[in-house]
């Protein structure tokens, strides 16, 4: 099987990640940050390793302001409501995930507003108000794979105070991103699809500047005599045991991209990239919606061919593949998605 | 035996930073459950030889680890 729904979730993920996560579970699956014995402390090990790498990718100089979330979507919910209260006003894009729209249209009837523009930075500065206190918007779409020009987003944002959440869904592992340089404030990551790790696993980024609410709450391990959470990340925002031999896993594919380097996955994704798009529009009948140039965008294609249903394709267009591919439909149309473990040869 | 002490930080991130910048300095430590007298933080401490105690508090300062207390 060739697997082509990489911006769902990835698929297969580097041995390592499989071997991590065997281990962990079979070798030390204890509560890490519960108690002192040697498993213990091994298993609170593996998530100060996973943070410490994850720092080092995305060039995140605290990683204890890394907080792992069940996934992107967690990340977001706690990003968004964390920082929103009545009264503020939020922009978001129209190109955006429903994980970053519904969290801030859940709490419109709480008096937060909400204001959807287009992803540039021209109708984002004309959308935002003193109000603003947050802009929220995705690196890349997850249907079209265009990837939006947060540098200059952020740089406006900025210049009016405000901080900008990215949404790196479909980005993160794939195209080189510098926190520190880029001036993110928050970065929600999944940690199963670009990144390589299992399912249930994603984090949150929250520059040393801001200070969100809590959304989650129990315990942490850390101050126990007290009823509010703790006054410091990452234990103020990571109530409850947490996923570990996930995040185990999660470390082991993030070191793998450290040690192939992302510039590398994405220079092999602009290979498939453009293969795939050659070879998809020399067919009769077939558009390719979104940027032709696949330096504009992430490793997603999406297309239609005209009087077959999308559907359908898997099925009547190329019957002789169709269990060969595995591939997600959207928004009416066919998405393809291969990774940085995808095959050149085979995808084009 | 060696008499000995423990570091104590305020999150188990810390601890985890101050175990590996002591060895990187070449200074025997161990992660220990942190004494019951001492406050809740962290469930983790950094014990060491008591003898080393000047020693690990330069490499915290240097490192830029703040540190709870020393018990």
């Amino acid at each position: 099987m060739i697997y082509l729904d990489n911006a769902a979730t990835s698929h297969p993920k580097p041995a390592s990640v499989y071997e991590r996560v065997d281990y962990f579970l079979r070798d030390c699956s204890a509560n890490p940050g519960r108690s002192g014995h040697a498993a213990a402390i091994e298993a609170a090990r593996v998530i100060f390793e996973t943070r410490e790498s994850i720092a080092k990718l995305f060039h995140i100089a605290d990683p204890d302001r890394i907080v792992f979330t069940p996934n992107a979507t967690g990340a977001l919910n706690l990003g968004i409501l964390g920082m929103l209260h009545p009264g503020d006003h939020c922009v978001t894009s129209t190109m955006e995930h429903n994980s970053v729209i519904r969290p801030p249209h859940a709490v419109e009837k709480r008096g937060v507003k909400l204001t959807k523009v287009a992803a540039h930075p021209e109708t984002i500065a004309a959308a935002m108000n003193p109000q603003t206190r947050l802009i929220a918007v995705t690196h890349a779409s997850n249907v079209v794979g265009a990837i939006h020009p947060i540098a200059e987003i952020i740089t406006i944002a900025h210049g009016r105070g405000v901080p900008v959440l990215v949404d790196a869904a479909q980005t993160a592992g794939s195209v080189p991103m510098d926190v520190a340089a880029l001036g993110i404030d928050l970065l929600a990551c999944p940690g199963h699809k670009g990144l390589f790790g299992p399912q249930g696993t994603g984090f949150l980024y929250i520059a040393p500047h801001l200070n969100p609410e809590p959304i989650l709450f129990g315990g942490t391990g850390s101050r126990s005599d007290l009823e509010d959470m703790p006054d410091f990340a990452p234990d103020r925002y990571e109530a409850g045991t947490q996923n570990t031999p996930g995040i185990a896993g999660l470390g082991a594919g993030v070191e793998f991209l450290l040690e192939r380097g992302v510039e590398q996955v994405r220079a092999h994704e602009l290979t498939l990239l453009t293969q795939l798009m050659d070879g998809l529009a020399a067919i009769d009948g077939l558009t390719i919606y979104g940027p032709r140039d696949p330096a504009q965008k992430t490793g997603v294609v999406l297309f239609t061919i005209e009087g077959i249903d999308p559907a359908e394709i898997g099925d009547r267009w190329i019957p002789s593949l169709r269990s060969l591919f595995v591939w997600a439909c959207t928004a009416h149309r066919k998405r393809i998605a291969p990774s940085a473990r995808s095959p050149p040869a085979e995808s084009a | 035996m060696t008499p000995s002490c423990v570091f104590v930080f305020k999150s188990t991130y810390l601890t985890f930073r101050a175990e590996r910048a002591f060895k990187s300095a070449g200074i025997a430590c161990s992660l220990v459950t942190k004494p019951r007298h001492v406050s809740s933080d962290c469930g983790l401490a950094v014990k060491i030889a008591t003898e080393k105690k000047t020693d690990a508090g330069a490499v915290l300062e240097k490192s830029a680890i703040p540190c709870l207390g020393i018990w």
